[in-house]
């Protein structure tokens, strides 16, 4: 019998003389390393009994600030905030702005109307920007910038990013995890460029203040 | 254009997959460091690696081990973090939460005793095998929920936790002579 099986055997035979049992206990009764694998074993189902101490009150709500306030860690310099190429798929986030590139009809007016998000304040939410394109863009610059009192979560007092990322063919996600930082709401310009064509759209921010616990 | 409004923020969806097994990560976590501290800390680190990819989490059918997996590989990762000196400590010994038949005082010292000796052993073990010893040993996993978790084969990992625990009782063992060359000899008069 191998030593990794004698323990095991033992432990978990409940039939006090069956041969294989007998077998084990020979096994274990020459092999000292056997013994000392008993040893432990016993000093860890003896810890096993100790219940473990409970969880502090509020821990996961602290484990949950923790995850929330921990700055995002895509590099915008690569593909940014950028999810992929998602055509009909679930959202990635709770609130979805679509917009199309219309980069070969330059003449088309831009919607006159901006697209409109509301935020709780100081509650961080993904807001998700969906930008479809006709072409696949290599080497897009994506422009974003914050104004009013409005933040990205992550990027403390950075009101403008700016990174160069390839665009794929059809729907493409940028996702900026917005918070707003004050009552008056604000915007967000994104802007894209490609060689010589531009895109500009914005997103209007309204802000509601903080409910308070239902009663 | 559209506007598309979510139902639920992403920290009420996360809370809702993560929530239920926090308590789990946090006993595999203070299995495996000793320390209520530790355990805490790193149950915390998993949700912040979590966190950002609530995509993902959402599209599994059992997260519990997803998490688990995530706590596994910070763990072994980061060695240096969670390797304190991890005697059990009394600080650590919340009496509320120890409900349990009350031993008399000689073996509540004896249990005492083992556990400090089971702490100082503890830290002369590398991470992977303490992670076998805490999970299969002493939470009951088993070994197709190690493989799952850590990836090595069932004949690898029975191999490994027969090491392990013929480690441990040789430092085990050490302890106690270690502890009983301690103790003062009354000369005899």
């Amino acid at each position: 019998m191998k030593c990794e099986d004698a323990l095991e055997v033992l432990r978990w035979s409940d039939v006090a003389a069956t041969a294989e049992r007998r077998k084990a206990e020979l096994h274990l009764a020459q092999c000292e390393s056997c013994r000392l694998a008993e040893r432990a074993l016993a000093m860890l189902d003896a810890e096993r009994r100790v219940p473990v101490v409970r969880l502090a009150e509020g821990a996961f709500e602290r484990a949950l600030q923790r995850a929330v306030q921990r700055p995002v860690t895509v590099a915008p310099s690569r593909r940014g905030f950028w999810l992929g190429t998602a055509v009909g798929g679930a959202l990635a986030a709770s609130i979805a702005v679509a917009v199309t590139l219309l980069w070969s009809q330059p003449d088309v007016p831009v919607a006159t109307v901006n697209p409109e998000v509301t935020l709780v304040q100081n509650e961080v939410r993904e807001v998700s920007v969906s930008l479809e394109s006709p072409e696949a863009l290599v080497g897009a610059e994506i422009h974003v910038v914050l104004t009013g009192a409005i933040g990205l979560q992550g990027f403390a007092d950075q009101r403008e990013l700016r990174w160069v990322t390839d665009l794929d063919r059809g729907v493409n996600q940028l996702t900026l995890p917005l918070v707003a930082l004050g009552s008056s709401g604000g915007q967000v310009m994104v802007e894209v460029q490609h060689g010589d064509k531009r895109r500009t759209f914005v997103l209007d921010v309204q802000t509601e203040p903080k409910r308070g616990p239902a009663v | 254009m559209t506007v598309i409004d979510g139902r639920r923020s992403p920290v009420e969806r996360f809370a809702a997959i993560v929530q239920p097994h926090y308590e789990v990560l946090y006993r595999v976590a203070y299995r495996l460091t000793r320390s209520t501290h530790d355990a805490e800390d790193l149950a915390q680190e998993v949700c912040a690696r979590a966190y950002p990819r609530l995509d993902e989490l959402e599209t599994l059918e059992q997260p519990r081990g997803w998490l688990l997996r995530v706590l596994y590989r910070l763990y072994i990762d980061s060695v240096r973090r969670y390797e304190r000196k991890h005697v059990a400590s009394i600080d650590d010994v919340d009496p509320g939460a120890l409900v349990c038949e009350r031993p008399s005082p000689a073996e509540e010292t004896e249990r005492a005793l083992d556990r400090r000796r089971l702490g100082r052993a503890w830290q002369y073990l590398d991470q992977q095998q303490r992670v076998l010893l805490a999970l299969h040993d002493m939470e009951g996993y088993s070994l197709a929920e190690l493989h799952e978790l850590t990836g090595l084969k069932e004949g690898t990992l029975k191999s490994r936790l027969h090491r392990a625990r013929v480690r441990l009782g040789k430092l085990l063992e050490r302890e106690t002579k270690v502890a009983a060359s301690a103790v003062p000899v009354r000369s005899e008069r």
